[in-house]
């Protein structure tokens, strides 16, 4: 699609020029971007000339990009801007003399053309099955809309080159201007995990620094996976890891150990259901940890293999908040009924172990705080429950003793709900009255709210022309990282997918998408739900591939590759690709035979390029960050076979 | 009957005041079964009824719930005064309630894997979901939610020689008096959408009430509410209302424009559960192109909805169309509105 528009002169030429990467000059000789610093005569003002990037104005004139993070003040800065004074060009491909000598160098744009050439409509329809006519035809109408916007969900993000995938798709509304405009975007939905009252709740998480750590790659490493990886995916991930690049959990010690985790406490997940690569986790991960608490209001997976269980309240049981990047509206929690049972709420259930160990440490009498390995922070266990329900702000003590009151310290503490220059403020009575909109956009937002329009992010950039939080200051598509440029993915590409099962032992791509049975797993074993299924987990088969096999509709089937075996039973949907075994993702473990699971198929693999910090010394573009980059589990691009059990000869 | 300013014909049985009606937009539907499940809690979740599902939502084509029951008979003949034989379901063509080992597993540590603990289970009131019709890339399906039609000609009320069943006068709810009941089923036989229930554990037949508890005011707050299925929808696809509020969406869409149309009307039965048809992207050919071939043949929709199904089709379009153009669209604006109190126009008749 990006072909037909570019080829057909479709784009928007203004934009590409102000608010892209398109026209910056790349050098031929290293694949880098060419720098100011590089070229002798560019007018630059600036403190690092080194990341100040350089266009050709109309008359060929060397010009620095404004907007730079060279030129500007860290990821952020409001007061720098990407207006041009000049007109830059797209298409460059010329030399210039730098320092290093007489160089050649191409625009992206020239660069991003070349690249754009391998999609002809035969190559395109090879490939996906799409008719060469109709997907331009698409192309067009994208193009030629007024407003044009992509809403797409997680699935693309299954895939291991899932990175290319959405930068191709981004790449869309990119060369059709259709951004940072009402009715316009790229809208990537992922779940319920956009916290717009961020400073609140990170005030009330925590007050002093902490640590997340990227899930993919926790697992990966405390299941060995290193040992046994390929060894460029090795290489990397273990260069990621000692540049400080993507942290990982415990810290290593000052002689060069790690030492093995050994206490799990899982809450809100299900996660020894969930991870990819489940025979890994249970076979080299569970015997690391002497114990494992689950705080859950289901009995599930996790809680079947942990040691304790503490029971909690379900959503409706308690009071808590809801954002959802989706709108810009915050929603209550409040309890319909009192929790069940022994369940408490997970305030509660945190607050009340602080407050036990705060008692047995008063009581021994001699624990010394600890230092922190990391931060300049101390754990007092003397007072650590005193430190939980304290308002860190105001000093006051006891106060967040309640959920609802930790709620209210959230609403408080952010922008959005008590913006800082008026006395505007939503309480969480507030929005049990009815759900508010937020009052005012934090630092994080792209754009501004507008009475009676739906939020719409990156109007700060397109229509303020503030820069862009990357690299350039530019939407930017071209990354020069030494990784990218290596691996060939210095612009989004089509790649083949990596062979994790030989195809002709394993003929069938094997995908397990989310489910509309389930949120995840949760219900995944409800009893009312089963019975309108069937009862038990069940592969979703084409008609044809079944009739290869010799397997009828309700037939128990085996599934299985290099990894693992599961037995399910068969499904006929016609409306499958041949080719494809389909399992919709989340069955608990004790749903399979034998404690099988969706997941024992499914390798733990992992992109490299997903593990970068860009650029690489400061890492203002890419750096990780829970939810917003970091690696992506790969749960497709894994081949099976499937057989019926008890079929002739068994 | 009434007649409105506009000139149509409203039809509702001579003997009620008004006739609850509701519309469903197929092409909303994604078969998630919150409907059923909330029917089922507030109605249907113990005391004979667990095989009940007063709300199902099925996947057409296919065999539905009960098994085949288009297959079962019912109804009226062709001048609508005779009634035509129809039969009891089998009790296994409504797939069994299944109980599942939950406790053995969680608590006394079976190593078994969960399952029905019932083993026939090989029929379920969903179990041919998704599977629809058509070759890939060309196959096609989609989901059929069904209640009680609360009919204006109904067939349960005519076959029951006790008179138990009955249409409320005030808003033509169809009852069956428990009281009055004796569980000989001749309803079950008579409705030609089986959706008259048998309660073995009470010995009487039950069904769908519309929710009347909820349209009647008696939610915890004392509010008036629709009924759960209708509420409850992600999508919001049904309009819940009274076929003869001549404001209302439903009335326009039945009457006037005639978007909004019956399923199997050839019962009969007059159904005031009425069905905006669904569309399907058209066919791809070999090659990968998009073709103008209908992805749901339509003939099959005819066949579920009669021939009113294609000036409602062609209606639809021609309205799309309208607002592809900037135009407005009274019909589109009805079936997207988001506004709660046009969805729902349930007080319309209530004394100021
Ligand atoms: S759908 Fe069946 S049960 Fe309901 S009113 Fe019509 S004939 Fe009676
Ligand atoms: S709740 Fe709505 S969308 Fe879901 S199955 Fe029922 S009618 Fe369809």
């Amino acid at each position: 699609m990006a072909r037909t528009i570019v080829d057909e002169g479709r784009y928007d030429e203004a934009h590409l020029k102000e608010q892209t990467d398109m026209p910056l000059l790349v050098r031929e000789d290293t694949g880098k971007f060419l720098r100011a610093s590089e070229v002798p005569g560019v007018n630059v003002n600036a403190d690092r000339p080194d990341h100040v990037f350089v266009m050709a104005d109309a008359d060929g004139g060397l010009r620095a990009a404004p907007g730079s993070l060279g030129a500007r003040d860290g990821q952020h800065d409001e007061t720098a801007s990407i207006e041009l004074d000049f007109d830059p060009q797209l298409a460059v491909d010329r030399t210039v003399s730098t320092t290093d000598g007489s160089v050649a160098v191409r625009s992206v744009w020239n660069r991003l053309r070349e690249e754009l050439a391998t999609y002809t409509p035969e190559f395109v329809n090879e490939e996906t099955g799409v008719g060469r006519e109709t997907h331009q035809e698409i192309a067009r109408e994208f193009a030629e809309a007024d407003r044009g916007k992509i809403i797409h969900g997680k699935g693309v993000n299954d895939w291991y080159h899932n990175d290319l995938g959405n930068r191709a798709i981004q790449l869309l509304v990119t060369l059709t201007g259709h951004i940072g405009r009402q009715g316009t975007g790229l809208d990537h939905y992922v779940g319920q995990e956009k916290i717009w009252t961020y400073e609140g709740w990170s005030s009330l998480n925590a007050p002093v620094p902490s640590r997340s750590v990227p899930t993919t790659l926790w697992t990966y490493y405390h299941c060995d996976v290193l040992d046994n990886a390929d060894a460029e995916t090795t290489r990397r991930v273990r260069e990621a890891i000692d540049e400080d690049w993507m942290p990982v959990y415990p810290a290593e010690r000052e002689d060069g150990s790690r030492p093995d985790p050994r206490i799990m406490f899982i809450w809100r997940g299900n996660y020894f259901n969930q991870a990819k690569g489940n025979v890994a986790v249970e076979e080299q991960l569970w015997p690391k940890l002497d114990l494992v608490v689950d705080v859950n209001f289901r009995m599930d997976s996790s809680a079947l293999y942990a040691d304790i269980v503490l029971p909690s309240a379900s959503h409706y049981e308690k009071h808590d908040l809801s954002m959802t990047d989706m709108h810009s509206y915050v929603h209550p929690f409040t309890p319909a009924v009192e929790p069940l049972g022994e369940s408490k709420t997970d305030w509660q259930i945190f607050r009340e172990l602080a407050a036990k160990i705060q008692e047995l440490a008063r009581e021994r009498d001699d624990v010394e705080p600890v230092q922190d390995r990391e931060f300049d922070r101390e754990i007092d266990l003397e007072s650590i429950h005193e430190d939980f329900v304290r308002d860190w702000e105001s000093g006051e003590e006891g106060r967040l003793a309640d959920d609802r009151e930790a709620c209210e310290y959230i609403l408080e503490h952010s922008a959005e709900t008590n913006p800082p220059e008026s006395d505007e403020q939503i309480t969480f009575e507030d929005t049990v009255e009815q759900p508010q909109r937020m009052r005012a956009v934090g630092d994080h937002w792209t754009s501004d709210l507008e009475e009676g329009e739906p939020y719409t992010p990156w109007k700060r950039y397109v229509q303020e022309k503030n820069p862009w939080p990357t690299f350039t200051g530019r939407q930017q598509y071209y990354v020069d990282h030494d990784w990218f440029l290596e691996l060939g993915e210095e612009l989004p590409t089509h790649k083949e997918p990596p062979t994790l099962q030989d195809k002709a032992e394993y003929p069938l791509n094997y995908n397990t998408p989310h489910g509309r049975w389930s949120i995840h797993s949760t219900w995944r074993d409800s009893e009312k739900m089963l019975r309108l299924q069937r009862g038990e987990p069940v592969v979703h088969l084409n008609p044809d591939d079944m009739e290869e096999r010799g397997i009828e509709d309700g037939d128990t089937v085996r599934i299985y590759n290099d990894l693992g075996s599961v037995e399910v039973q068969a499904k006929r949907y016609p409306s499958g690709e041949p080719g494809t075994a389909r399992m919709y993702f989340a069955w608990e473990r004790f749903q399979f035979p034998d404690r099988g699971n969706f997941n024992s198929l499914v390798p733990l693999y992992m992109k490299p390029t997903q593990l970068v910090q860009y650029p690489e010394d400061t890492g203002e573009h890419l750096y990780f960050r829970p939810n917003y980059w970091g690696p992506t589990g790969v749960n497709s691009d894994v081949r099976v076979e499937v057989e019926r059990v008890g079929g002739e000869g068994e | 009957m009434s007649t409105s300013d506009g000139g149509e014909t409203i039809d509702i049985a001579d003997d009620v005041d008004h006739q609850v009606a509701m519309v469903m937009d197929l092409n909303k539907c994604i078969g998630c079964q919150t409907c059923t499940i909330a029917c089922k809690t507030n109605w249907t979740d113990g005391g004979g009824r667990e095989y009940m599902y007063w709300n199902n939502v099925e996947t057409k084509p296919g065999a539905g719930y009960p098994r085949d029951w288009e297959e079962l008979g019912g109804g009226w003949d062709e001048e609508g005064d005779e009634r035509t034989p129809g039969d009891l379901p089998a009790q296994e063509d409504y797939g069994a309630p299944w109980d599942f080992n939950h406790e053995q597993i969680m608590y006394e540590g079976s190593d078994e894997p969960l399952r029905p603990m019932d083993n026939a289970a090989d029929w379920s009131p969903n179990w041919d979901e998704d599977e629809g019709a058509g070759e890939y890339p060309n196959s096609y399906y989609f989901y059929l939610p069904r209640i009680c039609n609360h009919c204006t000609h109904p067939s349960c009320v005519e076959a029951c020689p006790r008179s138990a069943l009955y249409k409320r006068e005030e808003d033509g709810i169809v009852l069956v008096d428990q009281d009055r009941c004796r569980g000989y089923r001749y309803c079950v036989e008579g409705c030609p959408y089986k959706k008259v229930y048998y309660n073995a554990m009470k010995k009487t037949s039950e069904k769908c009430i519309f929710c009347y508890p909820r349209i009647e005011g008696e939610g915890p707050d004392g509010e008036v509410r629709a009924p759960a299925c209708a509420e409850d929808c992600p999508p919001q696809l049904r309009l819940v209302g009274y076929l003869d509020d001549e404001e209302g969406p439903i009335h326009k869409l039945v009457n006037e424009y005639e978007v909004a149309v019956r399923l199997h009307p050839e019962y009969r039965t007059e159904p005031n559960v009425y069905y905006i048809p669904p569309f399907a992207p058209p066919q791809h050919a070999a090659d990968g192109e998009t073709t103008d071939e209908d992805r749901i043949p339509r003939e099959y929709l005819e066949e579920l909805f009669g021939p009113a199904v294609n000036d409602a089709l062609e209606t639809i379009e021609r309205e799309r169309e309208k607002v592809n153009r900037g135009e407005d669209s009274e019909v589109m604006e009805m079936l997207t509105t988001t506004d709660t109190s046009d969805q729902y126009r349930l007080e319309v008749f209530d004394e100021a």
